[in-house]
């Protein structure tokens, strides 16, 4: 069961893996905070109480620690050749398996299909954590190391087809945020191949857009399409319609800002089919996107008068979804300003 | 636990355990069945080749229309009020859909059951409910007759489940004869522990000449492993189920019938129950319970 003291023990090497990650110096302790960051999280997805939330952790747990071995075998490899670090002596496979396993802890294509069904089965908290800082620390890997591979591009472009495909056909919320999830690490990947910050200029506008997504879902208990649509609260379906539009990267809103940056640095590297890719692959998450909260905004309008729910005041939403809705209008004033 | 409402109304009609069987070490388990119900079989290659070229055709059939509705991306979205019914009781080829088994067929006792197509063109699950039990020195208590749809399956006899996470309610039309049958809902899961979970509801009938709508929440069925009620109950996984069973078993012998028109699934909107049963978490430094 998950209590306060076992969120506050478990907490801190989930935070503090990933740190040690991000500011380490050798492929040892960059491996130890993954490692760390996984034990800290392991044990606050698995709450016996629930059948389907133990399943996916063992699932999660799994996958990780396989691609942690892995991880750790390819970079003991890569040392073998070369003691201090890369140089023209290694062969090529070596910073392939790296980024191959990188890319399974991430849940980039092609190994994404662990992401929707773990999703499916953790709690809307634990989802959140598994988005947003679970991401941090590989990615931190490869762009300090491997920026500018070619084998990025490939599971960029894979990523993108996958997440946006994948996503269409699906009602549950959770898997579809994972999918969704899927397609925004394609846009993390290819911002490496402009330059070595834009990536966490785009995880940290991402994370505010999918925990203000998350905090509209996770009070009100809804899984499924259909509950969102069938809600009668008409403040929450317009501040989900927002975030949902903000995370498709539409351009009044905050979501479109780190898009607009990514496309233009790769436009000016003449990348033109990857930025096609990226920007199709974008289209259709808005679609299924706009599935979820269009029937609630346009179709469904019926008020029960001898159902009465005291819903929540949208307290801890609403500023989370004003920076969503006015965050890049007030960023470019200040840009301009300045 | 045996104060509980929920243990006293199931001990009166269904006391566990039916038969006995010797003590085991662990949780671990080599086939679904069991080691008292496995059956040897000995497999002719040749004829198992010719089955399975007369079958490619209507699996590549079968994958053919799922890849057509994979690809049309349109996921139908459940608005309140909306029912789907899963199956119906119409002709021979829906009965065969249908498994029906009886103690005797197991050789754990003298009861017979069938599942025909009545008059009406309605199924009919009918049968004798014998509760004599066989001189075998393991079986304890006898008497039980059960119908189960085949598991949901994709192309290529791969195993699926039936997604019915946007409903609410179980709905049944039925014409029972005032016994009370159990619903099975099957969520086998992979691993071996997972094998044997089942909810259960006990459905009551009424003997009269009326047609009977039962709309049963999911909230309300209740979890059970190998027959045994679980101490630590969960809500119903809606996206893992495999089968849906119905079971006629109890201690009043004799002749037995429920005539089933439609069963389907109903999603009411201003059904807000999660959980029926204790829903509270203990934390884990409270031991014993």
């Amino acid at each position: 069961m998950l209590t306060l003291p076992i969120i506050n023990l478990f907490s801190l090497p989930l935070i503090l893996g990933t740190m040690i990650t991000m500011s380490s110096s050798s492929w040892l302790m960059a491996w130890m905070g993954l490692e760390m960051n996984l034990m800290g999280f392991i044990p606050l997805i698995s709450t016996h109480s629930n059948k389907r939330a133990s399943e996916a952790s063992l699932k999660y747990f799994l996958i990780q620690t396989i691609a942690s071995s892995t991880f750790l075998f390819s970079f003991l490899l890569s040392s073998s050749f070369s003691i201090i670090q890369f140089t023209m002596m290694t062969p090529w496979m070596i910073p392939f398996m790296v980024i191959l396993t990188l890319s399974v802890k991430l849940g980039a294509a092609p190994f994404h299909m662990w992401l929707p069904t773990v999703a499916e089965g953790l709690s809307w908290t634990n989802c959140l954590i598994l988005m947003s800082w679970q991401k941090m620390a590989p990615l931190s890997i490869i762009s300090m190391i491997f920026p500018k591979n070619p084998l990025i591009i490939i599971i960029a472009t894979l990523s993108a087809i996958s997440g946006s495909m994948g996503g269409l056909n699906q009602t549950s919320l959770r898997k579809i945020l994972a999918f969704s999830s899927i397609s925004h690490m394609a846009w993390m990947l290819s911002s490496m191949l402009i330059s070595k910050m834009l990536w966490l200029f785009y995880i940290f506008i991402y994370s505010i857009i999918i925990s203000s997504i998350i905090l509209c879902f996770a009070p009100f208990n809804m899984l499924h399409i259909n509950q969102v649509s069938t809600n009668q609260n008409k403040k929450l379906n317009s501040l989900i319609t927002i975030n949902l539009l903000s995370l498709g990267g539409l351009p009044p809103f905050l979501g479109f800002l780190p898009k607009w940056l990514i496309m233009f640095y790769l436009l000016q590297m003449n990348m033109f089919l990857m930025v096609s890719i990226l920007i199709i692959s974008t289209l259709i998450n808005l679609y299924y996107y706009t599935r979820i909260s269009y029937s609630s905004l346009l179709l469904i309008n019926s008020n029960n008068k001898w159902m009465k729910t005291k819903t929540p005041p949208l307290t801890k939403q609403l500023p989370l979804s004003m920076i969503s809705l006015f965050g890049l209008i007030t960023s470019m004033l200040t840009f301009t300003l300045l | 636990m045996k104060n509980s409402p929920l243990f006293k109304a199931l001990s009166k009609k269904f006391s566990a355990p039916l038969l006995v069987v010797p003590i085991r070490g662990s949780f671990w388990e080599r086939d679904i069945k069991g080691p008292r119900y496995r059956k040897k079989t000995e497999r002719n290659y040749l004829d198992d080749m010719k089955y399975g070229i007369k079958e490619l055709k209507n699996e590549v059939q079968l994958w053919k229309e799922e890849m057509s509705e994979k690809f049309q991306y349109d996921p139908k979205v459940y608005m309140p009020d909306d029912s789907e019914i899963v199956w119906t009781f119409d002709t021979k080829e829906k009965l065969n859909q249908w498994v029906c088994t009886s103690d005797s067929d197991n050789k754990d006792g003298f009861s017979h059951c069938d599942l025909t197509l009545s008059k009406n063109k309605k199924g009919l699950f009918s049968g004798f409910l014998d509760c004599r039990v066989p001189k075998d020195g393991q079986i304890k208590e006898s008497g039980y007759c059960n119908i189960r749809c085949l598991r949901a399956r994709k192309s290529f006899k791969r195993d699926s489940f039936f997604d019915w996470q946007m409903f609410t309610h179980l709905i049944l039309r039925i014409r029972g004869d005032g016994r009370s049958y159990m619903l099975n809902l099957t969520t086998t899961g992979y691993f071996d522990v997972m094998w044997h979970d089942i909810y259960n509801y006990i459905l009551f009938t009424r003997g009269g000449p009326y047609w009977q709508v039962a709309k049963i929440p999911f909230s309300k069925f209740f979890l059970s492993s190998k027959g045994r009620i679980q101490d630590k109950q969960d809500p119903i996984p809606l996206d893992k189920i495999t089968n849906i069973g119905i079971t006629c078993a109890g201690k009043t012998p004799g002749p037995f019938q429920l005539e089933i028109d439609y069963i389907g699934v109903h999603f009411d909107g201003n059904h807000t129950e999660e959980f029926a049963y204790e829903m509270y978490n203990v934390p884990s430094f409270i031991v014993g319970v």
